[in-house]
C-alpha cells in the first residue's frame, strides 16, 4: 500500500504527460514567441521559482527547455507551467550556462513553432529566502487594503507578515531588515495605533518616535550594519494632482530632516547638518557603517515649484562607537547642477557600489516616467545607468540581495500605472543584466488581474518571523515607548 | 388564531410593508449598500469569503445585495429575508410549544432589524447571519435521533458559516434542548459540553484560519457591521431577542388571554412604525442626493432641494451639479442655500461618503484625474475593505480617457465578473486601444476634449482659475466656466469674477443671474 502511495504521483504525472497534446503539423514562425512576461535573454539565479510564461492568444503551449550543460524539461498546457523541482534541478545543473527554450503554441487550432531563445543561469547564487514588500490598493489618502508580505523566491509561496485584516484602516510601511537579515527589523504602523516596531532577535518594542524637537515621526529607515542604530528621515509628505493625461500626481515634502535612532537606548541622535531648513531625506549607512549617505535639496515653494526640487547626493561621517554624526558634509554628486535629481541611495553590502534613482526632479521618482536606476562605483566615483534594469517607465524602490549580486526594484513598465517587481543580476564590474519580472504560477492572470501595486521591496535572508497575535495585542494595547533626544 | 390565512396575512403584510418601505421611502438605502460592494462570480471570490468565519453568510448576503441595483428587486430581496426570519422564529417557537395566538410576536425581531438597518453601517450580512443561524437551529429541532452527536458537528459548522450567528444558534438550541428534554440533568451536562465546544471552536479559530483577524472579528463577525472593531449594542440586543423570542412566545402562550393577540398586533404595528423612523433624515437626505446624482436624475435633485432645502455642503454640491448639468448654475444657484466653495466641490474627508458627489462633479466637469483620485480614495475608504462597482467603473473610465488601456482593462475585467455591470464593462472593453472609437464616444470623447494637454495642478486655493482655464482650453465645456464664476462669487472674490467674466462671451448662451444680488 505504501509503495502504491509512493508511485501514485509518478504514475499520475506520466498519465498526464501522455494525455498532454503534443504539437503536430507544426508551422515555423520566424519571430520570438509573443510571451508574457518577456523572459528572453534574462539572467536568473539557479534555484529561483520557475519562469512560467503565457503565450498571447495560445490555446495550448508546448515548451522544451534544454540546458547547455545538462538536462532538459518540458511543460505543456494553457501556459508554460514548469514543475518546480524539475526546474530547480535543471537550473542547478546549468549554473554558469544557458537554458534554451523551444516554444510551440496552438493558435486558432494550428500549432506554430517560434524562434528559440535562451536565458543565462548565473554562477552567482541567490540564497536569500525571498522578498519582502508592501502590496497596496491604489489610494491617495486612505489605505484599507494594504499589507506587508513575504515571498519565497524559490517557489510561488507568498504570505502576509502583517496586513489590514489584523490592523484595519491603518497605513503600514517601511518593513526594513538589517542587510536583509530579519532578525533585526523594523516597520511603521500609522494612524490611530501609530507605532514604530523594532524587533531584534525576537524581542519586540513599539516606539513613539514623534518628539517636540523633531518635525515628524520617523519615516524612511536604514539599519546600521552593527544593528545598534537605524537612520531615519522625517518627512512632512504632501501630494498634489495634475489634470493632464501625462502626469497624474506629484508627491513632495513640505519639510524633511534626517537623524539616527540608537535602538539600545531608544534615543534619537540629532545633527544640525541633517536638520537644516533645506530638505534632507533617504539616509543610508555605508556598508562599513562609517558614513551616512543622504539626499538634500534646497527648499522651494510647494506645490508650485515642485519641478525645481532636485536632490544632491551627500554623505556625512558616523562614529558607531560614540554614536556621533560627523561635522562635515561631502557632496558626492551635485545632480541639481545638471538639472537632475538623486534619491534612494542604496549602497551594496560588499561596499563596492551605490545604487540610486535618477530623475528630473521630485522626492518620489516613482511618479516620474524618466526615473531610472543608476550605479556608482564607490572606489572610483564612476557613475552609469543600469541599462539592463531600466525601461521607458519609472524604476524605483531598489535594494540589494545579501551577497550584493542581485537587485530587486519596482517598475511601472508593464501598464504605466501599477508597480511590479523585477530582479536583475549585477556582475563584479557593475554591469546589470536584463531584468525579469518576479515569477508567478500563471503570470498573465496574476499580474493583469491584480490592481494592487508593489512597493518597498527588499530581499530577506530568512523567513520573517513575527508573532502576529502577540503583535496585534501590543498594537491595540496602546503602550508605546517614547523615544528621547540624546544630549 | 389557527387560521392559516391570517398568519399568511401577517407575514405578507410584513413583506409588503418592508418592500414598499425601501422601494418608495428609502431607495437610497438600497443604492448605498449596493455601491459599496463588488460581488463577482469567480472561484477566487467565493474562496476569499469562505476562508473566514461567517464567510458563507457574508457571501450569500453580498449575492443578495447585488440585486439592490434595481430598487424593486432590492426591496423584494429584503422583504423575503425579513419574512424568512419571521417564519423561522415562529416555527422554532412552535417547536417549543408556543400558541398560534401569539403569531404577531414573531414579527418583532424582523421589525427590530428594519430599525437597526437605519444605521447605514449595519450590514445585510447581519440579516443573513441571523437567518442562517435560525435556519440551522430550526433544522436542529427537526433532528429526532443522535441529536447530541449532530450538535458536535453543527456548532463548528454554525461558526464557520455564520460566525457571530453561532451564539444565536447555540442559544436557540440550548433553550430547545432544555425545554424538550426528558432527562434535564443529562441535558444540562450535554449543554456544558456544547458551550465548551463553542469555546474550543473559537480558540482553534483564533490560532488557525482566523489568526490574522482581531478578537473583535473572531467573536462578533467580520462583516456584520461595516466598521471594523465596532459593533453597536442594538446588534447584540437583536441577536439576544432572536434567541429569547421563541421562549417568550412559549411563556406568554401559557397565559391563555386572547386579548393579548390584539395587544401584540398593535405592538407589532407600533414597532413597525417606530422602525421606519430610525433612518435619520439628515443622513438619508444626503444618500438620496447621491442616489439621484448617481442616476443622473438632475431634475429630481433640484426638486428635492426645493422641497427639503439644502443644509449641507454635500447636498449643496449635488444641487449645484444638477444646476450645472442643466446649464442653470449661475442663473439659479441663488435660489438655494450655498456653502461657499465647499458647496461646489466638497472636500474629501477620509470617509466613504463625503465626496461621492464631488467625484461625480469632477467627472462631469472634465477633471478626470481628480474624479479618479476621489473614486480611488472613496473605494479605499470603504470600512470593510470591499471594492465598489460604482467607483471601479469611474476608475476604468478615467484610465480609458487617459489612454491607459492596460490599467483600464484590469478594472473592466473585474466588472465583467459581476451581474449588473458586466455588459457595460464588456462594451467598454471594445473601446480599448481604439482611439477613433473613444473620440467618437459621446461622453469619453467629450472628456478627452475637455482634458488639459499640459500639466495643470489641481489646487483648492486656486480652484476658480483652474475651472476657467478648463473652459478656456475647451469652450465646449461651459459648465467649467459656470463653476469657475460660481466659485469666485461664493468666495466673494469680485476681482477674479471681473477677470474671468469676459470669458462668458465664448459661452453659447448668456447668464441671467436669477436671485444673485
Amino acid at each position: 500500500m505504501t509503495k502504491l502511495i509512493k508511485i501514485l504521483p509518478v504514475l499520475l504525472s506520466l498519465l498526464l504527460a501522455a494525455c498532454a497534446e503534443r504539437p503536430s503539423d507544426v508551422c515555423v514562425v520566424d519571430t520570438m514567441p509573443p510571451m508574457y512576461p518577456d523572459y528572453v535573454g534574462v539572467t536568473i539565479p539557479a534555484g529561483i521559482a520557475p519562469l512560467n510564461f503565457n503565450v498571447d492568444k495560445a490555446e495550448k503551449v508546448w515548451v522544451e527547455v534544454k540546458g547547455s550543460k545538462d538536462g532538459s524539461l518540458t511543460a505543456s498546457g494553457e501556459w508554460a507551467d514548469f514543475d518546480i523541482d524539475d526546474w530547480h534541478d535543471l537550473t542547478l545543473m546549468n549554473k554558469g550556462g544557458q537554458l534554451s527554450f523551444d516554444v510551440s503554441a496552438k493558435v486558432d487550432g494550428k500549432w506554430c513553432r517560434y524562434n528559440s531563445f535562451t536565458i543565462d543561469v548565473s554562477d552567482d547564487p541567490l540564497d536569500d529566502y525571498g522578498l519582502t514588500f508592501r502590496k497596496i490598493a491604489p489610494g491617495y489618502e486612505v489605505f484599507s487594503d494594504i499589507g506587508i508580505f513575504q515571498r519565497d523566491i524559490h517557489s510561488f509561496d507568498e504570505e502576509p507578515i502583517v496586513d489590514s485584516r489584523s490592523i484595519p484602516g491603518e497605513c503600514m510601511n517601511c518593513h526594513v531588515a538589517n542587510r536583509t537579515d530579519p532578525r533585526q527589523m523594523q516597520l511603521h504602523i500609522r494612524g490611530l495605533y501609530s507605532a514604530t516596531m523594532v524587533q531584534i532577535d525576537g524581542e519586540r518594542r513599539l516606539l513613539q518616535t514623534a518628539t517636540d524637537s523633531t518635525i515628524a515621526n520617523c519615516m524612511y529607515p536604514y539599519w546600521h550594519p552593527s544593528g545598534n542604530y537605524v537612520a531615519y528621515s522625517l518627512n512632512l509628505i504632501h501630494q498634489c494632482f495634475n489634470e493632464s493625461n501625462s502626469h497624474f500626481i506629484e508627491v513632495f515634502d513640505k519639510a524633511s530632516d534626517a537623524l539616527v535612532l540608537d535602538v539600545r537606548s531608544n534615543q534619537l541622535i540629532l545633527s544640525p547638518l541633517l536638520q537644516t531648513d533645506d530638505f534632507e531625506t533617504y539616509p543610508a549607512f555605508s556598508a562599513d557603517g562609517t558614513k551616512i549617505y543622504y539626499c538634500t535639496s534646497k527648499k522651494y515653494k510647494v506645490p508650485e515649484e515642485c519641478d525645481k526640487i532636485q536632490y544632491d547626493l551627500c554623505c556625512v561621517d558616523f562614529d558607531a562607537e560614540s554614536g556621533q554624526i560627523g561635522t562635515k558634509v561631502d557632496t558626492l554628486i551635485k545632480a541639481s547642477a545638471i538639472g537632475k535629481c538623486i534619491t534612494h541611495p542604496r549602497p551594496s553590502y560588499d561596499g563596492k557600489w551605490l545604487m540610486y534613482s535618477y530623475a528630473d526632479c521630485s522626492v518620489f521618482p516613482l511618479n516620474h516616467k524618466e526615473a531610472d536606476l543608476w550605479i556608482m562605483n564607490l572606489a572610483t566615483g564612476e557613475k552609469r545607468p543600469m541599462d539592463g534594469a531600466n525601461s521607458d517607465d519609472a524604476e524605483s524602490f531598489h535594494n540589494w540581495s545579501s551577497n550584493s549580486r542581485w537587485i530587486v526594484f519596482s517598475s511601472r513598465r508593464l501598464d504605466g500605472v501599477t508597480n511590479r517587481l523585477f530582479i536583475s543580476h549585477v556582475d563584479e564590474n557593475g554591469n546589470t543584466s536584463k531584468a525579469f519580472l518576479l515569477p508567478q504560477r500563471n503570470p498573465r492572470v496574476y499580474y493583469e488581474d491584480m490592481t494592487r501595486a508593489y512597493n518597498t521591496p527588499d530581499f530577506t535572508l530568512t523567513k520573517v518571523d513575527l508573532d502576529i497575535r502577540a503583535f496585534m495585542n501590543e498594537i491595540y494595547s496602546g503602550e508605546r515607548i517614547q523615544v528621547t533626544i540624546k544630549k | 388564531m389557527n387560521h392559516w390565512g391570517v398568519k399568511t396575512l401577517f407575514s405578507a403584510l410584513l413583506g409588503l410593508a418592508a418592500m414598499l418601505f425601501w422601494v418608495i421611502l428609502h431607495p437610497e438605502w438600497l443604492s448605498f449598500h449596493e455601491q459599496y460592494q463588488m460581488f463577482m462570480f469567480t472561484g477566487d471570490y467565493v474562496a476569499e469569503r469562505l476562508v473566514v468565519a461567517g464567510g458563507l453568510a457574508d457571501y450569500l448576503a453580498e449575492f443578495c445585495v447585488q440585486f439592490f441595483f434595481y430598487k424593486w428587486a432590492g426591496g423584494l430581496v429584503m422583504a423575503l429575508l425579513l419574512v424568512a426570519i419571521q417564519l423561522c422564529v415562529w416555527l422554532i417557537a412552535r417547536r417549543i410549544g408556543a400558541n398560534e395566538n401569539h403569531y404577531p410576536l414573531s414579527l418583532i425581531p424582523s421589525l427590530l432589524i428594519v430599525a437597526y438597518l437605519g444605521d447605514h453601517n449595519a450590514m445585510p450580512t447581519f440579516v443573513m447571519t441571523i437567518l442562517m443561524a435560525l435556519a440551522l437551529a430550526l433544522g436542529y429541532t427537526r433532528i429526532v435521533r443522535y441529536r447530541c452527536y449532530c450538535q458536535i458537528a453543527l456548532i463548528p459548522l454554525a461558526y464557520w458559516t455564520t460566525g457571530y450567528g453561532m451564539f444565536v444558534y447555540l442559544g436557540l438550541t440550548a433553550i430547545y434542548d432544555m425545554l424538550t428534554a426528558d432527562d434535564k440533568r443529562r441535558t444540562s451536562l450535554f449543554l456544558l459540553v456544547y458551550f465548551a465546544l463553542a469555546a474550543l471552536t473559537l480558540v482553534v479559530s483564533t490560532y488557525t484560519f482566523m489568526l490574522r483577524y482581531t478578537m473583535h472579528d473572531i467573536l462578533l463577525g467580520v462583516n456584520t457591521y461595516r466598521q471594523r472593531l465596532v459593533t453597536p449594542g442594538l446588534q447584540h440586543a437583536i441577536a439576544a431577542l432572536v434567541v429569547f423570542m421563541p421562549l417568550a412566545m412559549m411563556l406568554v402562550s401559557r397565559l391563555r388571554a386572547r386579548w393579548l393577540l390584539v395587544v401584540e398586533s398593535v405592538a407589532a404595528v407600533v414597532m413597525g412604525y417606530w422602525a421606519t423612523t430610525q433612518y435619520p433624515k439628515r443622513i438619508y437626505d444626503l444618500f438620496k442626493y447621491d442616489y439621484f446624482v448617481r442616476n443622473e436624475r438632475w431634475n429630481a435633485v433640484i426638486n428635492y432641494a426645493r422641497r427639503e432645502g439644502v443644509n449641507d455642503a454635500m447636498a449643496c454640491t449635488a444641487v449645484n451639479l444638477a444646476l450645472g448639468m442643466k446649464g442653470q448654475l449661475l442663473d439659479n444657484m441663488g435660489e438655494f442655500n450655498q456653502c461657499g466653495q465647499q458647496g461646489l466641490l466638497t472636500r474629501f474627508d477620509r470617509n466613504m461618503v463625503s465626496c461621492t458627489i464631488t467625484a461625480e462633479a469632477c467627472y462631469h466637469l472634465g477633471l478626470i484625474n481628480s474624479a479618479m483620485r476621489y473614486n480611488y480614495d472613496l473605494q479605499e475608504s470603504v470600512d470593510n475593505r470591499r471594492k465598489s462597482c460604482r467607483f471601479s467603473m469611474r476608475i476604468a473610465e478615467g484610465y480609458l480617457v487617459n489612454g491607459r488601456y492596460d490599467a483600464s482593462m484590469k478594472y473592466l475585467k473585474r466588472l465583467s465578473h459581476t451581474l449588473f455591470y458586466s455588459s457595460w464593462a464588456k462594451d467598454a472593453m471594445t473601446y480599448l486601444y481604439d482611439e477613433a472609437k473613444i473620440n467618437a464616444h459621446p461622453v469619453w470623447g467629450k472628456l478627452r476634449r475637455y482634458q488639459f494637454e499640459e500639466d495643470e495642478l489641481y489646487s483648492v486655493s486656486d480652484l476658480d482659475r483652474l475651472l476657467c482655464r478648463l473652459f478656456e482650453h475647451c469652450p465646449e465645456n461651459s459648465m467649467a466656466l459656470d463653476y469657475g464664476l460660481a466659485c469666485t462669487l461664493l468666495n466673494n472674490d469680485l476681482k477674479h469674477f471681473e477677470e474671468f467674466y469676459p470669458l462668458s462671451k465664448l459661452r453659447k448662451s448668456p447668464y441671467n443671474f436669477n436671485g444673485i444680488e
